[in-house]
């Protein structure tokens, strides 16, 4: 979650006195990096994937499933064990990073995969090579699992070890201990900026789903909603799980364009991967962890959301610093200026010295929006800088805007590209599943540029995607506003989007539309590709074709069902401790292949080795 | 267009020209055809004829002046299909012209701009993969000194460094040890049919790995352009010709973006001419210096 940096962190109060100046080296270091490397071509195709995880630790005996603590000290190993390997110069596979949540852990490959499609195949061998060393560090009742959300953070009993008291002087939360935050200071400090700029707690609301005797929720404030399961923490949302990938595009041009047609997809991919129906152990209405993203992490004070007049604060803001894209902004013969309708706020000063420095409108625009918002984690040490070697600034800005794509500039003095970050997708089960939703992306990404796909909608029409996105079982019973005519060289410049299911889009309309899976296996038979890359691929594609026409399940109706038909379920939409335990540990075991669902993994080989 | 111009024509030569700016969904089932369409339809405007050798060529209208920068950055594969009705020859009517290497290579070269192509895969019709093959008793005598002829021709231009690599589709392990014992440079490439339905094939994966040879796939059906298929798009097209006309070879090309994999241009060039007609010419392609 954003920048890594070391030294003591300033109180909000404090903090807000530097805003201007982050800002200002911020875009400074961002031109800086710009000039510099606007013209880099020919970057090679390179990708990573980066997946956070959580560690669990059964009590057999009282039949519970807690989240673990000792998180903490498996990190610190895992990441001493890296160092150790660095300096005898050996490969190391993977690498280590601490998260919002005390029980997670972040791991990602510790060298890009790429440039060939072959090198898809080692995604999910290093995913599984990385529960592999984790495992190493387990005791024999812990395990660690790739799930969005524990379902039963926050409840009543323990869900938490080792045990503390709730409402502690941090989060204040009525439903979780401080200690189910990362000590870490800047996590901290994150948490505090958030909470004093807000001039509030956050208070996430999601609705709750209506079985046949579910309880009318009681207020257990004024910031709850009625009949929604209100959470009063950052640390709800932080303490997700997501599968995140990031692609280096050969050029500034190829990323503008990735972002934007990447942030068109970005609901379609959240209703596929979706696995996150239950909060603080109640079923909700929703499928996945968007929202509670949204809510948790938003900064806004109440005149910047619209519920009081401006007199401290500089502007309305109508999105909040977690959500999805404000701006399209790629310089394509294909966009329209009518795409970008939702004329989100931005900087003018930062957005004039922008352009009077040779950036183009429609990324001056962009990078003024980012820059609206306050930095939320200020280390006074660390506040002068070479604005033409360091970037920490920039991210600290960059970072803490979490977007459902990011579009990336180059580290300052590096070889690396242009890139752009795909965020939005919900951790799965198994690494076949996210490997198969990685490759999927990068898929995505060659036949957008082989085929020069245009996928253009107006953001407003996106935002409403991304809201239906999150509805229950979105993936079979919703429309999503699609682009009909995709074909930029052959379809023409006129506009005809319409309401597609989900099916309709992957797999195609049967009319019209291809469908995007088949113009993918169209691609795969257009390049050089060897038998064995093919045959995983096609596993791949063809399981993401059945998950998108509903012949299999989401993970997030899989678990429904699986609550609700659990003989201690009372249709109440609660799930119990023992409903719980039973859960994570089928989850594990599915995640191991040591059982087969063939409603939720069709005859796909799950192997774990 | 009936004009006197056509007269001397007996070989009309047809380019789809970048397919990948026409896909839509008829494309997506048949690609040549479609493609094919697109060109003919267009043939009033634009067209050459080589009086000489009385060939009309048919150009793409998504090929205006494209001429490939850069050509480091890219790798070029082509594959030549010997079509069922590749031999013009009643005496021997599966006799392989190995003419027909020259001639796809050098209108290749024109239409690109290029000097040589990164792989070659010679496609022989009829021949069909099956891991499980334990002879080759579909394959008579004179077929397979007629691969080796037209193998030869390829040897040829491997030398005269036109083609990097060498390849074959659908040789199963036995064919490809018959053929080594005979020829003098190897394929380097296998391309086979991909059946999603079915397992790897394990035994030419393991052949392939001990003899260093790249086992690719493809999805291009046995015969990829029949004539009474490429008939029916000349007359759809209103294609002014008046004697019948078979197609004699077609060449897929893949212009890849290297280290991106990403398709820059894939398209086909497919020859056809009139029944009577000799079409072995051939085009001198000298070693590049």
């Amino acid at each position: 979650m954003g920048l890594i940096t070391e030294g003591k962190p300033l109180p909000w109060e404090q903090a807000k006195k530097y805003a201007d100046h982050i800002r200002d080296h911020g875009i400074n270091q961002f031109l800086s990096i710009y000039n510099k490397t606007k013209d880099r071509e020919k970057d090679c195709l390179l990708w990573g994937d980066e997946i956070e995880y959580m560690i669990i630790t059964y009590d057999d005996e009282a039949k519970n499933v807690k989240l673990s603590l000792r998180a903490l000290d498996i990190l610190n190993e895992l990441q001493k064990e890296e160092e150790e390997a660095s300096r005898k110069g050996e490969e190391v596979d993977a690498s280590w990073q601490p998260e919002f949540a005390a029980y997670m852990i972040e791991g990602i490959p510790s060298n890009p995969y790429g440039n060939t499609l072959k090198s898809l195949l080692r995604v999910e061998q290093n995913m599984k090579l990385r529960k592999k060393i984790v495992s190493k560090h387990l005791c024999p009742n812990e395990s660690i699992i790739s799930i969005p959300n524990f379902p039963r953070l926050g409840c009543p009993g323990q869900f938490l070890v080792p045990r503390h008291e709730l409402f502690g002087p941090k989060l204040k939360s009525l439903f979780l201990p401080d200690e189910a935050m990362n000590p870490h200071i800047k996590f901290g400090a994150m948490n505090d900026a958030i909470k004093d700029r807000r001039g509030s707690k956050v208070a996430v609301n999601i609705p709750i789903f209506h079985d046949k005797k579910s309880p009318n929720l009681f207020l257990e404030c004024e910031d709850a909603l009625p009949d929604h399961i209100y959470m009063d923490s950052l640390a709800f949302g932080a303490g997700c799980c997501c599968l995140q990938t990031t692609i280096q595009a050969c050029n500034i041009g190829e990323a503008r364009k990735l972002y934007d047609q990447l942030a068109v997809l970005s609901p379609i991919m959240m209703a596929l991967t979706a696995a996150t129906p239950i909060w603080r152990g109640y079923l909700s209405d929703m499928d996945s962890r968007w929202l509670a993203l949204v809510e948790s992490t938003d900064d806004r004070t109440k005149e910047e959301r619209g519920l009081e007049p401006l007199k401290n604060d500089r502007f309305v803001i109508n999105k909040p610093r977690f959500d999805s894209i404000a701006y399209y902004i790629a310089d394509d013969k294909t966009f329209k200026t009518e795409y970008n309708d939702q004329n989100t706020v931005y900087d003018q000063n930062i957005y004039k010295r922008l352009i009077d420095n040779g950036v183009d409108e429609l990324l001056a625009r962009h990078m003024s929006y980012l820059f609206i918002r306050d930095p939320l984690f200020v280390v006074e040490d660390s506040l002068d800088q070479d604005d033409e070697s360091s970037s920490d600034h920039f991210e600290n800005i960059q970072t803490t805007n979490w977007q459902t794509v990011r579009f990336k500039p180059p580290p300052p003095n590096s070889d690396i590209g242009w890139r752009v970050e795909f965020r939005c997708m919900e951790a799965q089960i198994t690494d076949f599943e996210n490997a198969a939703f990685v490759a999927f992306i990068i898929l995505l990404t060659r036949i957008i540029v082989s085929y020069d796909l245009n996928f253009y909608i107006p953001i407003s029409k996106v935002d409403e995607n991304m809201i239906t996105a999150y509805k229950r079982d979105a993936l079979n019973t919703e429309k999503f506003w699609f682009r009909k005519n995709i074909f930029a060289n052959y379809d023409g410049a006129e506009d005809k989007f319409e309401q597609m299911t989900i099916n309709e889009i992957i797999n195609g309309d049967g009319k019209e539309f291809p469908g995007l899976i088949v113009i993918m296996f169209h691609y795969l038979e257009s390049i050089n590709l060897d038998i064995e890359t093919r045959y995983h691929l096609g596993n791949y594609l063809e399981f993401i074709c059945m998950r998108a026409s509903g012949k299999i399940q989401t993970t997030a109706t899989w678990i429904r069902n699986f609550v609700r038909s659990h003989p201690n379920y009372n249709h109440d939409s609660m799930v119990s401790q023992e409903i719980n335990y039973d859960l994570i540990k089928m989850l594990e075991k599915i995640q191991k292949g040591e059982v087969k669902v063939p409603e939720l993994l069709g005859e796909f080989k799950i192997q774990f080795n | 267009m009936s004009s006197p111009e056509f007269s001397n024509v007996n070989t009309v030569i047809v380019y789809t020209g970048n397919v990948m700016k026409q896909a839509n969904i008829n494309t997506f089932k048949d690609e040549l055809a479609s493609c094919l369409e697109n060109s003919l339809k267009n043939v009033n405007s634009s067209y050459n004829i080589d009086q000489t050798r009385g060939i009309l060529e048919v150009p793409s209208p998504y090929d205006l002046s494209y001429k490939l920068k850069d050509r480091d950055d890219f790798e070029i594969t082509v594959k030549l299909f010997y079509l069922p009705s590749s031999s013009n020859s009643d005496d021997n009517p599966s006799t392989l012209p190995p003419s027909y290497i020259s001639q796809s290579l050098h209108h290749l070269f024109c239409l690109l701009g290029i000097t040589y192509v990164d792989s070659f895969i010679v496609y022989f019709n009829g021949l069909l993969f099956d891991d499980q093959d334990q002879d080759d008793s579909n394959l008579v005598m004179d077929d397979f000194e007629s691969l080796v002829e037209v193998w030869k021709e390829l040897e040829s231009q491997y030398r005269n460094d036109r083609i990097k690599k060498l390849g074959v589709s659908e040789f199963t392990k036995n064919r490809f040890e018959r053929f080594l014992d005979v020829v003098e440079i190897p394929p380097k490439i296998d391309q086979i049919n991909f059946k999603s339905c079915c397992d790897l094939p394990n035994r030419m994966i393991n052949y392939a790995k001990e003899h260093d040879i790249e086992l690719l796939t493809h999805k291009d059906p046995a015969n990829i352009l029949p004539s009474a298929t490429f008939q029916k798009i000349l007359k759809d097209t209103k294609f002014p010709f008046t004697s019948k006309l078979l197609p004699r070879w077609v060449l897929k090309y893949s212009v890849l973006v290297k280290c991106r994999e990403v398709v820059a241009n894939k398209g086909y060039i497919v020859m056809s001419s009139t029944p009577t007609s000799d079409s072995n010419f051939t085009y001198p392609i000298e070693s590049i210096e």
